[in-house]
């Protein structure tokens, strides 16, 4: 029912600051979507276009067949959970939560019943449905934030950063609450984050935004592992880039890098120019095997741990060939290696990815030096 | 030698004697120069007398304060939000506006307004009484309301509003019962600031009073009557209600809350519709009573055939003269003593901040003219020069102008900052020099100017110790009883023309800093 769509949003700002540039996007019913991209790549001004804070510059916005581009926002009946909580500070928890029943003219009870069981689905205390915001703790201000969202009893809710105030412990426990209740309410949800640690943790579909435009959208597994461009690639996790020669000979395609050739036949080159001779290899860390003796087929190279870092469920390494430097990332239990062992690096064709070698300068799009 | 002469300070400075030195001679310099001259009349509490003048003078006062308080409140609130919402050069030019009737010394306005309602050379609806005073104080009050209720509204974070809003709540829904709420404790500063500007105003008010003798001009009658003991009495009643209200206020403001049981939405939506025409009442309101009045004078003075005589001009010079000597050598002496005392405020050295706030709120509130009188009696024996005297006065009311910004200033501060500069290994005089006097820098600005304007424009106080001396207010107020106009006139203009480039200074001085 409730389908959130956007045709061809614009959003400029005074001073010609393009927030957004023609967006296209289509949320589905009971979708859980989450907004991933760098400050300032627009994931904001598209939340708060949808909510009506920002009305676009041009463009449509549509919950289900109705178009709400020109309505205000207290029209629009979303329920929105704020990045600093924006909880009402003069008012007790209780009243926070009612303030939406009460708009709608419920009868008194009927609107502390409503608050009463927003809170406990927020898992709320319920002693301390009495106090003011400003005597509980962040995680608390935001579990009242959500049941006052909540008490709107709308299909669709909006999250601007909801947990970016919070301490990691208790953001990660609030976060899978917030999908939880999502889920179990059957309700339509929007998140904007920064952390895709955040993103891959709760949504169903992330739409991954830079420059004000959509670059990707999918499940967590299709932008970590496919990932549509580089910037893609850069921004959702840790990966290898390397800068590499392709040669092409029948159907056998190999690629010059780390100082050696590579057999990359049955790497997934879907996203490069059919005969481009130049390529950025990426590779996640976690693709790459490290062994002490020298693997048996052809895809290895020579190197020397440089860095070793233990991260509890993974040991992360940094690995100094004679040509550049490898991440690798290995499971934290069992055999470790330790600095300055020297090993061997390889890795399946089959996980690296080709991307066309961008026009301007490799720095700008990754943000790091590549080999 | 600026630089050795710092240097040397500087290194002294890690000394703490000194700093607790200069904290001893601010606290003595206001114990005994400012606070209890102000309220030294009070040790004639048990000794006053309640006749029907004085009773009549009160009440006159009080219901004078609370009806033009009132009106300023009804429409300078609805002023203040749309001023606070409003952006680009329309909020500009309001938000200058609304200064204006502020920067103009009370006397000047005082004449302007009765030009306006009450002389044939302008409506002459008002006769001189009630009613025309009632039109002076609201148009002096209305900027501290406006000013004081649109800086919350400006620092209140708008996301409170989108809430309201996405949770379904319409605009005037919105200010009902979450922004009006939230600055109401603003609301409630600036209506008492008002009610206490009201009660004190002495000189303009005589000039427009007629018959109506309010507590501050009855205190002025009965001295220049030689009835010493009806000026202390109504004083001394005009010092505890000052101060009571006061305390009430303070109490009221941390309690008082807006209940908003009923809710109708739907009746609420309609009346958002209206909000063009409350906006347009506002602004009517503000241009056609406030504003214009307050101006008035200066279409009379285009009415006007050619300057007053050479001799009068003279007189006008020597006024202007005395005025701004007092002014500068007593906000000179008061930033020195002041800014120790707001550091030691700011700061809450020695656990006094508190203790002192409170004694600077009481001197000011106290009425001037009663302030005046007190500041008479408390220095009667040392046979001071008049000017001597009337700069004491002054000194003693200004003080906490600038010592209120600026210990407001220093509290707000990040100590963080100051702890930085020490880790550098600066010394304490070092880091109040290139740390925190720069920051709080717009404050001591504000301050200042404050203190000096009030020091050009006051009345009451002056009257009170005067015997002959007549800075520029006292002047007008003297040529407009004696009718002559035309020089009252040219008295306001130019002491208007000062005061606004001393205005225009400050902005720039604030802005650049």
């Amino acid at each position: 029912m409730p389908e959130v769509r956007l045709k061809g949003v614009s959003k400029v700002f005074p001073g010609n600051v393009v927030a957004l540039h023609k967006v296209d996007l289509t949320v589905k019913d009971r979708d859980y979507v989450v907004l991933l991209g760098p400050s300032g790549c627009g994931k904001t001004s598209l939340l708060k276009s949808i909510a009506g804070i920002y009305p676009p510059s041009s463009g449509r916005v549509f919950i289900g067949n109705k178009d709400i581009t020109c309505l205000p926002i207290e029209e629009r009946n979303v329920g929105m959970m704020f990045q600093n909580y924006a909880l009402f500070p003069h008012l007790t928890v209780e009243k926070n939560v009612s303030y939406g029943p009460q708009m709608r003219e419920l009868p008194p009870e009927k609107t502390r019943e409503i608050a009463r069981a927003m809170l406990t689905l927020a898992k709320f205390p319920s002693d301390r449905a009495k106090a003011k915001p400003s005597e509980l703790s962040g995680g608390m201000q935001q579990r009242v934030a959500l049941a006052r969202a909540l008490a709107s009893q709308s299909p669709v809710l909006l999250f601007d950063e909801p947990l970016s105030a919070l301490d990691a412990k208790i953001g990660e426990e609030l976060r899978s609450d917030l999908r939880k209740l999502v889920k179990k309410l059957g309700l339509t949800a929007i998140h904007v984050t920064h952390s895709q640690e955040e993103a891959m943790s709760t949504a169903d579909t992330i739409v991954v935004m830079n420059g004000g435009e959509i670059m990707q959208t999918g499940t967590p597994e299709e932008v970590y592992f496919k990932p549509i461009s580089l910037f893609v690639a850069d921004f959702i996790g840790e990966a290898n880039f390397f800068e590499a020669e392709i040669t092409r000979s029948g159907k056998k395609t190999s690629g010059h890098f780390l100082g050696k050739s590579f057999d990359l036949s049955s790497s997934d080159s879907s996203r490069l120019t059919h005969k481009a001779n130049r390529a950025v290899v990426v590779i996640r860390p976690e693709k790459i095997v490290v062994t002490k003796n020298k693997p048996f087929h052809k895809n290895f190279v020579k190197g020397r741990i440089s860095m070793r870092r233990f991260l509890g469920e993974k040991i992360r390494y940094e690995i100094a060939s004679d040509f550049g430097e490898i991440i690798v990332k290995r499971m934290g239990f069992g055999k470790s290696f330790r600095n300055g062992d020297p090993v061997f690096i390889s890795f399946d064709s089959a996980d690296a990815l080709l991307f066309d070698f961008p026009a301007d300068h490799m720095e700008k799009i990754v943000g790091r030096k590549t080999t | 030698m600026l630089k050795l002469i710092g240097r040397k300070i500087d290194s002294f400075s890690k000394n703490g004697a000194i700093s607790n030195a200069l904290y001893a001679s601010a606290i003595l310099f206001f114990l005994f120069f400012v606070f209890l001259p102000a309220v030294f009349i009070l040790i004639h509490g048990l000794n006053i007398r309640f006749d029907e003048s004085v009773v009549n003078a009160l009440a006159t006062s009080f219901q004078i304060a609370l009806v033009s308080t009132s009106l300023s409140v009804l429409f300078g609130v609805p002023l203040a939000w749309l001023i606070s919402r409003c952006s680009g050069i329309r909020k500009e030019i309001l938000d200058s506006l609304v200064d204006m009737p502020l920067i103009m010394p009370t006397s000047a306005l005082g004449f302007s307004i009765y030009l306006f309602w009450g002389s044939q050379y302008g409506l002459n609806l008002l006769e001189k009484g009630f009613w025309l005073i009632v039109a002076l104080h609201t148009a002096f009050i209305f900027p501290y309301v406006v000013r004081t209720v649109s800086a919350a509204f400006e620092e209140l974070d708008r996301v409170y509003e989108t809430a309201g809003r996405s949770l379904g709540a319409n605009m005037f829904t919105v200010f009902r019962t979450i922004s009006l709420p939230l600055v109401k404790s603003s609301v409630i500063i600036g209506a008492i600031l008002a009610f206490t500007r009201s009660l004190s105003e002495t000189g303009a008010t005589m000039m427009v009073a007629g018959l109506a003798l309010t507590a501050p001009a009855q205190v002025l009658a009965y001295k220049n009557a030689g009835d010493m003991q009806g000026a202390i009495s109504t004083s001394v009643i005009l010092i505890v209600c000052a101060v009571a209200f006061l305390f009430l206020s303070k109490y009221l403001a941390g309690r008082m809350s807006f209940s908003f049981r009923g809710f109708s939405p739907k009746v609420e939506a309609r009346l958002c519709c209206l909000s063009r025409i409350k906006d347009s009442a506002v602004l009517l309101f503000f241009f056609l009573i406030i504003l214009l009045p307050s101006f008035f004078f200066f279409i009379f003075l285009f009415q006007m055939n050619g300057l007053p005589a050479q001799g009068q001009m003279a007189i006008i010079f020597d006024s202007l003269f005395l005025s701004f000597g007092v002014a500068a050598a007593v906000t000179i002496v008061n930033l020195f003593f002041g800014f120790c005392m707001a550091m030691l405020i700011g700061r809450n050295k020695f656990g006094l901040g508190k203790v002192f706030e409170t004694m600077n709120e009481v001197v000011l509130v106290v009425p001037t003219s009663a302030l005046g009188l007190s500041l008479a009696l408390y220095w009667a024996g040392f046979n001071f020069p008049e000017v001597l005297v009337i700069a004491l006065a002054h000194l003693s009311f200004t003080y906490p102008y600038i010592v209120t910004p600026v210990s407001a200033a220093v509290s707000q501060l990040d100590k963080n900052l100051e702890q930085a500069a020490a880790t550098l290994g600066a010394s304490p005089f070092r880091i109040l020099r290139t740390i925190t006097m720069p920051i709080i820098l717009p404050s001591v600005l504000a301050g200042l100017v404050m203190a000096f304007m009030r020091s050009i424009s006051e009345t009451g106080a002056t009257l009170a110790v005067a015997k002959t001396a007549t800075p520029v207010p006292v002047l007008i107020v003297n040529l407009v009883k004696a009718n002559n106009l035309s020089e009252a006139a040219v008295a306001c203009a130019i002491l208007f023309a000062i005061s606004f480039i001393l205005l225009i200074i400050m902005r720039r001085g604030v802005k650049h800093a």
